[in-house]
């Protein structure tokens, strides 16, 4: 069973999407990447996030990660921000510490590509 | 290169253009409005295939089978080509006769109007003037209690819509509208507390809402605020402190950055709900008026503990003639 199944699938993920926007709106280390006029397709852009660092189904690569994160010239402090600001969204939904270390390390995963380096 | 075919010509759409923009670029008169995607008065037909589905948003089921999409959100892929045509637009529009037309302050007028369309209060329709200028408006009525259709006109100095409305109507004339359109309107439950916020005649839809949920039998509390820039801008003050005193779950609190009546408070209306309700966790919220406040208000809703999927807000967009 992946990750992404074992803490609910996509009922999961709609119940972390609202806590976790939330928690990056307000972190001025991040809140100017998401602080878009549209809310509503930021809230979906979380979505997809979400889903995808649970190990759940979605279409992306690492080279669409790349791409989607190249203009923002990311460094290591934005990507932790928004990997503690996962962490503490998990911690709240009370998802048990081994399934919030296997998360953090599909994003961890990543990590490289949304940097760009 | 995108080829279109509209009523039988070909014509040559540039990059990143959209249907109504190749159109009007190449002088047909077909009608717009919004140009956002809100009024539908662009809506075509098209074969079917063809169609973003970004520029069917908002049409009802039937009218995605038909191939009807808005003319102003469609641009289609590099590259293809697309067939459209105009459609009987009146096919899409019903009769509506003016009841009376009255000044509620001295800009905001009540339009009300005789037809026979089924609404849910808050919803909005679209009045034409003539084959080209058409507007959106929403419903302030209850049809259940109001027994006609009133909707709140805030006569603009350089309206080509609401000069002629305001000016002109008289209680007799006929005008065509289309609708009703939108998703901003009371679905219950009765359970569960509402925050009704709008600016200007904002106040409209949320003037239906209000009554709707009351008439509904809603129990938990409704918080309405409402509010303009100066106090003799707010209208409709004393009905609302009346239904507030009939109603015992209702909260109303009219907001003027500047000035003050029996009615209106000073202050401002986004630290005014923060310190009346700093949490709104579990509230459905239901937000009207100008994009700039719409978009203000979710935020801060959002972050006082609101759902994102509780959220209805139905911006004012300006409409641009070009
Ligand atoms: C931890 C690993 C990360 C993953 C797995 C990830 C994943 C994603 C995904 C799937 C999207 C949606 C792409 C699309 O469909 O357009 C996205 C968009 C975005 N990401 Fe990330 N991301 C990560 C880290 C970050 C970081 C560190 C930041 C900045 C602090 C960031 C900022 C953004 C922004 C602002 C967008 C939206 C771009 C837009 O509006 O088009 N991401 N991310
Ligand atoms: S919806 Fe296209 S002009 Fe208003």
């Amino acid at each position: 069973m992946s990750i992404f199944e074992k803490i609910g699938g996509a009922a999961a993920v709609d119940a972390a999407v609202d806590i976790f926007y939330r928690k990056v709106l307000i972190d001025d280390r991040i809140s100017h990447f998401f602080d878009s006029t549209d809310m509503d397709s930021q809230h979906a852009k979380q979505k997809a996030f979400l889903t995808m660092a649970f190990g759940g189904p979605n279409a992306y690569t690492g080279k669409d990660m790349r791409a989607a994160h190249q203009h923002m010239n990311l460094t290591d402090e934005h990507f932790n921000a928004v990997a503690e600001n996962l962490v503490a969204t998990l911690q709240e939904l009370n998802v048990p510490e081994d399934y919030i270390n296997e998360i953090v390390a599909v994003a961890v995963s990543v990590k490289d590509d949304v940097l760009n380096r | 290169m995108t080829v279109l075919h509209f009523n039988g010509q070909e014509i040559a759409m540039l990059v990143g253009e959209s249907v109504l923009d190749a159109l009007l670029r190449n002088q047909h008169a077909v009608a717009f409005g919004c140009r956002a995607g809100v009024c539908q008065s662009c809506l075509m037909q098209g074969e079917a295939g063809g169609i973003p589905a970004s520029a069917q948003d908002g049409l009802t089921a039937a009218q995605k089978k038909l191939g009807y999409f808005l003319s102003c959100r469609c641009i289609p892929e590099a590259s293809s080509c697309l067939q459209v045509q105009s459609i009987q637009q009146q096919a899409a529009r019903t009769w509506a006769q003016v009841l009376d037309i009255t000044p509620l302050n001295a800009q905001v007028y009540r339009l009300r109007l005789r037809c026979e369309l089924d609404y849910f209060p808050g919803q909005y329709v679209t009045l034409w003037r003539n084959e080209t200028i058409a507007r959106s408006y929403s419903i302030a009525s209850v049809k259940a209690v109001d027994h006609c259709m009133e909707l709140h006109i805030k006569r603009m100095q350089e309206g080509n819509f609401s000069r002629w409305a305001c000016d002109e109507l008289v209680a007799g004339d006929s005008l065509q509208l289309q609708g009703p359109m939108g998703k901003c309107f009371y679905a219950g439950p009765t359970e569960q507390p509402l925050l009704l916020a709008g600016l200007g005649t904002g106040l409209a839809p949320l003037y239906g809402i209000v009554r709707d949920a009351l008439l509904q039998g809603h129990r938990a509390p409704i918080y309405l605020f409402t509010g303009a820039s100066l106090a003799e801008r707010c209208y409709l003050s004393a009905e609302l402190a009346e239904l507030a005193r009939l109603n015992p779950q209702l909260h109303v609190k009219t907001i003027a950055q500047t000035g003050y009546s029996e009615w209106v408070q000073q202050g401002d209306i986004y630290q005014t709900l923060r310190d009346t309700l700093p949490n709104l966790q579990g509230f459905k919220v239901f937000l009207c008026g100008a994009d700039s406040f719409v978009r203000k208000m979710k935020k801060q809703c959002f972050l006082a503990g609101a759902s994102m999927a509780d959220i209805a807000a139905d911006a004012f967009l300006p409409f641009v003639t070009p």
